[in-house]
């Protein structure tokens, strides 16, 4: 298993070794087929994995020092030294430590499958200095990889922040015409927002080491230290801790009002940066939450994270639909619909039960999948007409229906509808919260009109009624305009399948995230009251 | 029957349908085409038949235990305290529901075969029409809330889909996106209604809440506060799915979909959702008397006002959905009427169950007529611009007359019998000391809006069929009578029509069956009140007459009248302006609240984000004339450095 895991994380920079040695010297189009290949091996490897995975039984440790059962434990978990010093008596090392749990293989699957519809997607749409598109990509999904199978703050901390370099380029060079200002506020503005998650991360390290832990760095020894106080932090201690981690996850999510920069950076990425990002790259902020704040700062979480990380995702919600329902640029739209669904998943993971922090988890992967396919539906409806704007365009479903239809599917994820992915999510997360705090969850529940008024309004006019299409398509491609070709097909296709599969039989995905949520959930058990009395009748 | 053959009949009743809808999706546009209708009848005629056998064998087993018959799926959801199987449960009420919703489906896909022929999207119809099918199988024998819910959703996506059907239209597109999203009101309130059960009961399955007589009489003197809220927003689902005022806007709109639909979905059985999950709750309802008044009171509100818009309309599908909407108003009425006492619990079920079930054929039957009148007068539904028909179309004539006797309650005809138990148990419900006053108020408006329904239903009758023959000029020079693809549906359900209401309620049928694993308590056996069936019959044939009187005898007095009267006319004619006032209220004012939030976003928050960021070039800016380059700036610094150190060297050699 580890070597599987090595493997995935290697590939994706063999693969751009390759891209570096081969497509300089040959012809054009050379780089995106090596692109191709090496995506789909990723693919392949993360499956192999996760199907690894789930034949693992429970608590077997493959390599290490046993480790604890505290609210992080991976069920596979790795731990290479790095950097010893300190004496016999106090020993201090630092390691790198990789684990697999069930939130990190799903997201690993995740992302590989988004970088293989990215690579097709971005197949005819990129022209300029094709390999080093594929480069900055690859990179991008090797610090995702990355980041998810971390389980020590430096590595996290890491990858976390890498991945901003290869999105920056994406959007820089590969970009709209606002591509410059878009990356530079993109980066400047979630740099800072990392950077006092930084100060957070040394102050926590500082701590644990003045407690005498061994490996200070590890979150799984962080979380069994904290939950069996051998590392006592007091209140105001955790609220601090918890005010600087949280600047840079909140930045990332995005929750309201450090949003503004999402928009922006979505409209100006090429298509697959749209994807990635909102795929992906936006789960980074959540997963924070899931890995540093929730286990170690219980009490934080409960007296200040509850009532201002649910409010502000509420305002989310309403505030992201009201902006998404104006908006005349598709993927602008499509943007805002992220703000408000990202708050969804904030509002499960902050209800710190089961039921909540699961719809959470799947949230996070059910808005990859419908946001992704979503961004790639628009990037092909954008590769044919050269616009996005619902001015320009409308009744397309008579020209390209199946685009048509595939976009119909996609946004019924999307909506929530049940049976597709997006209902488990999100049903999952308003209970959970139901349960902790009922008002919250109405409230949140406004959201589901909301999202269904604003995407249907934006098939009502981009494919439905009289065909409209901007006078220039013509003279922009010579040739006729196309309904989804059989590439497209296999971009959106598994994506498609995806949220179908999730939908109708849910619970092996559960069943693979749901003993760390349990865990997780268990340190929550005693800070507040059940809210409801459990009562089975015969 | 063996437990393995009864788990196969009851999977088929949806299973089949689903299987028709994945055939046709993915061969219809290649392989099927035009037999793309094969698929959907086979399938739906195989899931009646095990409906039928359903009804006839399966669920009678359980009656002596009053357990229900249960087919076992796999696990949905199994996280926490949210245990969900996907299964199959059917009682009583399932099979009452699954007869009527199989067989009314399946007649109206042979009609639609006829109907939609030539459509370039004719697979695309079927595909969605057992689509829907299957997903109203699945709802009607959900065991549990979530599931009822899955497929609640999913109806009305199937719904979104069909309204939509000629997308090319923009008016087909815009009411298609309204009846989604006004659904989804409804559904918010299902939603919380359904999370309110989790929390308080700790399942969702309809056994261990609706079952759970004890654990419902704790709570209803506990915190009876917790029931009302739970029924209230259980109602307000209904609400939407079944088309209660205020949420009754798109039930009008739907009617852009093709006629069968209209026929099957936005009358017969997507619409009735909603009174069947109130029946289906009427074990909790029981104990919230005041949301069973708001019931009552608010159906009252939906059937009078829809009645009285249903007068002046003048699109015949129109008059039609006007009137389903006013129909459901009386169920509801009906299942309201329970908060009189638990005696009378299980009788405004039967009524209001009743009702929906000879609702079913012949409002299918009446939009089948007008579909198959549209299709012989070239798509005009207009009933300005075609008159005297009966004499060019006799078969949809006759269909459309039987149709509309049993809608104006014609004695011994169908809507005879449901109506007049409707009128009955409000009757009935008057004499309660508390709420007697309301239903009391109910049952007159009833009453007034049966008379109304009876004036309405046969002003379209004699408007369309009688007077002199007028054809527009879409029919052409030969218009057609349906072919027998269509007549054949239209004569069954006409003959359904004609007596399935005498069929069972002449011996009180209905009233000694609801009881079967419902949780509803046992009804004492109905009687007639003949006094009220009097009352019903004058009502009708007055009705018929002045009807006869206005369009047929003296057909100036309509004119004369609307003119006398014009400001009721005109609030009449324009659905009481309800459209125009939702959107001043609620939609203006929600759109103009998000363009403030985009100006705001983009003009407050973005630009306090971008101030932020200049907060770094501010502060170097004060220090930047130090590296502007210019040499003697830098030299002056370097000598000023120089003797500062000097200096400093100097004191310390001292």
């Amino acid at each position: 298993m580890f070597a599987l895991l090595m493997l995935l994380l290697c590939l994706p920079l063999v693969t751009v070794g390759l891209l570096l040695l081969l497509s300089k010297s040959t012809s054009h189009g050379v780089a995106r087929w090596i692109a191709l290949s090496g995506c789909l091996a990723a693919l392949a490897v993360s499956l192999c994995l996760a199907s690894g995975f789930y034949n693992t039984p429970a608590n077997s440790q493959v390599d290490g020092e046993s480790a604890s059962a505290g609210p992080i434990s991976p069920k596979l978990e790795w731990r290479l030294p790095w950097l010893e010093w300190g004496t016999s008596e106090a020993p201090l090392q630092l390691q790198f430590q990789f684990g697999l749990d069930g939130v990190s293989v799903a997201m690993m699957v995740l992302t590989a499958l988004l970088s293989v519809s990215c690579v097709l997607i971005s197949w005819e749409a990129i022209q300029k200095r094709e390999a080093e598109f594929y480069i900055a990509l690859l990179l991008l999904q090797a610090s995702l990889f990355g980041v998810f199978c971390a389980f020590d703050l430096v590595t996290f901390y890491v990858f976390f922040e890498f991945t901003l370099i290869p999105l920056f380029f994406l959007i820089a060079i590969w970009g709209g015409p606002q591509k410059r200002y878009a990356a530079v506020k993109f980066f400047l503005y979630t740099l800072a927002g990392s950077l006092i998650t930084l100060v957070g991360v040394v102050m926590l390290i500082s701590k644990a080491i003045a407690a005498g832990m061994p490996n200070p760095c590890s979150l799984t020894d962080l979380a069994f230290w904290i939950q069996s106080d051998k590392l006592v932090l007091d209140t105001s201690t955790q609220i601090t801790l918890f005010a600087l981690l949280s600047a840079g996850f909140l930045v990332k999510v995005p929750v309201f009002p450090f949003h503004t920069w999402l928009p922006l950076a979505h409209v100006e990425a090429p298509t697959a940066g749209s994807v990635l990002l909102a795929g992906v790259l936006l789960k980074l902020g959540s997963l924070g939450f899931l890995r540093i704040c929730l286990p170690m700062l219980p009490e934080a979480c409960v007296q200040v994270g509850l009532p201002l990380i649910s409010i502000l995702s509420l305002i989310g919600i309403v505030y992201g639909s009201f902006c998404a329902l104006v908006q005349r640029d598709v993927k602008k739209l499509v943007a805002y619909s992220s703000v408000a669904h990202m708050g969804f998943c904030m509002l499960g993971l902050f209800a710190f039960n089961v039921e909540g922090l699961t719809g959470g988890v799947l949230q996070m992967i059910n808005h990859g999948l419908s946001t992704g396919g979503l961004f790639l539906l628009v990037g092909m409806i954008y590769d044919r007409y050269h616009t996005r704007m619902l001015d320009d365009l409308g009744g397309l479903a008579s020209k390209l229906p199946l685009i048509a239809v595939a976009m119909v599917f996609i946004s019924m994820s999307s909506i929530g509808l049940p049976g597709l992915n997006g209902f488990v999510g999100e049903v999952l997360a308003l209970a959970g919260m139901f349960k902790r705090y009922p008002l919250y969850a109405v409230i949140g529940a406004t959201g589901v009109i909301l999202s269904a008024w604003y995407l249907l309004t934006m098939l009502q006019h981009l494919l439905f009624g009289e065909l409209k299409e901007p006078h220039h398509a013509d003279h922009h491609n010579h040739a006729p305009i196309k309904d989804l070709g059989i590439r497209e097909f296999l971009a959106i296709a598994p994506i498609a399948a995806a949220c179908l599969w999730i939908g109708i039989r849910p619970q092996p995905l559960i069943d693979t995230i749901k003993p760390d949520l349990e865990r997780l959930a268990a340190v929550y058990e005693n800070t507040t009251p059940p809210a409801t009395v459990a009562l089975r009748t015969p | 029957m063996s437990e393995s053959a009864q788990h196969l009949v009851m999977w088929l009743i949806p299973g089949a349908p689903l299987v028709a809808a994945i055939i046709i999706a993915l061969a219809g546009k290649g392989l099927l085409k035009e037999r793309s209708h094969w698929p959907c009848w086979i399938g739906l005629a195989l899931s009646a038949a095990c409906a039928l056998c359903m009804w006839k064998t399966i669920v009678p087993a359980g009656f002596d235990s009053h357990s229900p018959a249960v087919a076992t799926g796999y696990e949905f959801l199994n996280i926490g305290t949210m245990q969900v199987p996907i299964a199959l449960r059917a009682d009583a009420i399932s099979a009452l529901m699954l007869t009527m919703v199989t067989t009314v489906s399946f007649l109206v896909s042979i009609f639609a075969a006829g109907y939609m022929h030539h459509d370039p999207g004719y697979p695309r119809f079927f595909m969605a029409f057992s689509l829907f099918v299957f997903s109203m199988c699945m709802l009607v024998l959900s065991g549990n809330f979530l599931q009822l819910f899955i497929f609640w959703e999913a109806v009305g996506l199937c719904s979104y889909l069909l309204i939509g059907f000629w997308f090319k239209k923009p008016s087909a597109a815009a009411a298609a996106k309204k009846a989604f999203v006004v659904n989804r009101i409804g559904d918010f309130g299902l939603i919380i209604g359904m999370f309110l059960i989790w929390t308080t009961f700790g399942s969702l399955n309809f056994d261990d809440v609706l079952l759970n007589g004890a654990k419902i009489q704790e709570l209803a003197t506990t915190s009876p506060g917790t029931i009302t809220l739970i029924c209230s927003m259980l109602f307000l689902g209904a609400m939407g799915k079944s088309a209660q005022f205020p949420l009754h806007v798109w039930l009008p709109d739907a009617m852009e979909g093709p006629t069968p639909v209209s026929a099957l979905i936005h009358a017969a059985t997507m619409v009735t959702a909603g009174v069947y999950l109130v029946a289906r709750c009427t074990p909790l309802f029981m104990y919230a008397p005041e949301v069973q008044v708001t019931i009552s009171v608010i159906g009252a509100i939906t059937a009078l006002l829809a009645a009285l818009i249903g007068l002046t309309q003048f699109d015949l599908k129109r008059v039609l959905a006007y009137s389903t909407v006013s129909q459901l108003g009386y169920m509801f009425m009906a299942l309201g009427a329970g908060a009189a006492g638990e005696d009378l619990m299980t009788t405004a079920v039967t009524a209001g169950m009743f009702h929906l079930f000879t609702h079913g054929f012949f409002k299918a039957l009446l939009f089948l007529s007008a579909g198959s009148v549209m299709h012989s007068m070239g798509d005009v539904i207009d009933m300005r611009r075609f008159s005297g028909l009966r004499k060019v179309i006799p078969i949809t004539h006759f269909a459309f007359l039987c149709g509309a006797l049993a809608l104006a309650g014609f004695p011994l005809i169908s809507g005879f019998w449901s109506k007049d138990e409707i009128l009955s148990v409000l009757n009935k419900a008057s004499a309660h000391t508390i709420y007697g006053k309301y239903f009391a108020a109910v049952f007159w408006v009833a009453c007034g809006t049966a008379f109304i329904t009876v004036f309405y239903t046969f002003r379209a009758y004699f408007l369309t069929f009688w007077g002199p023959t007028k054809i527009p000029a879409e029919a052409g020079h030969h218009p057609h009578d349906a072919s027998p693809v269509m007549a054949w549906p239209l004569r069954i359900l006409a003959f359904a029509s004609l007596i399935i209401g005498g069929a069972v309620g002449f011996n009180h049928a209905f009233a000694d069956y609801l009881h079967h694993g419902t949780g509803l308590p046992h009804a004492p056996h109905g009687s007639f009140n003949y006094s009220l069936m009097a009352l019903s019959t004058v009502i009708s044939l007055a009705g018929i007459a002045l009807a006869w009187f206005c369009y047929v005898q003296s057909p100036a007095i309509p004119e004369k009248t609307a003119t006398a009267l014009a400001p009721l006319y005109m609030l009449s004619q324009n659905k009481f302006y309800i459209d125009e006032i939702l959107w001043g209220i609620l939609v203006a004012p929600l759109r103009g609240l998000s363009h403030l939030s985009f100006l705001f976003d983009k003009y407050f928050i973005d630009k306090l984000v971008d101030l932020v960021g200049m907060i770094p070039r501010w502060i170097s800016a004060a220090p930047r004339w130090l590296q502007a380059g210019s040499t003697p700036g830098y030299a002056l610094v370097m000598w000023g450095g120089l003797l500062a150190y000097l200096v400093l060297v100097m004191g310390s050699l001292r």
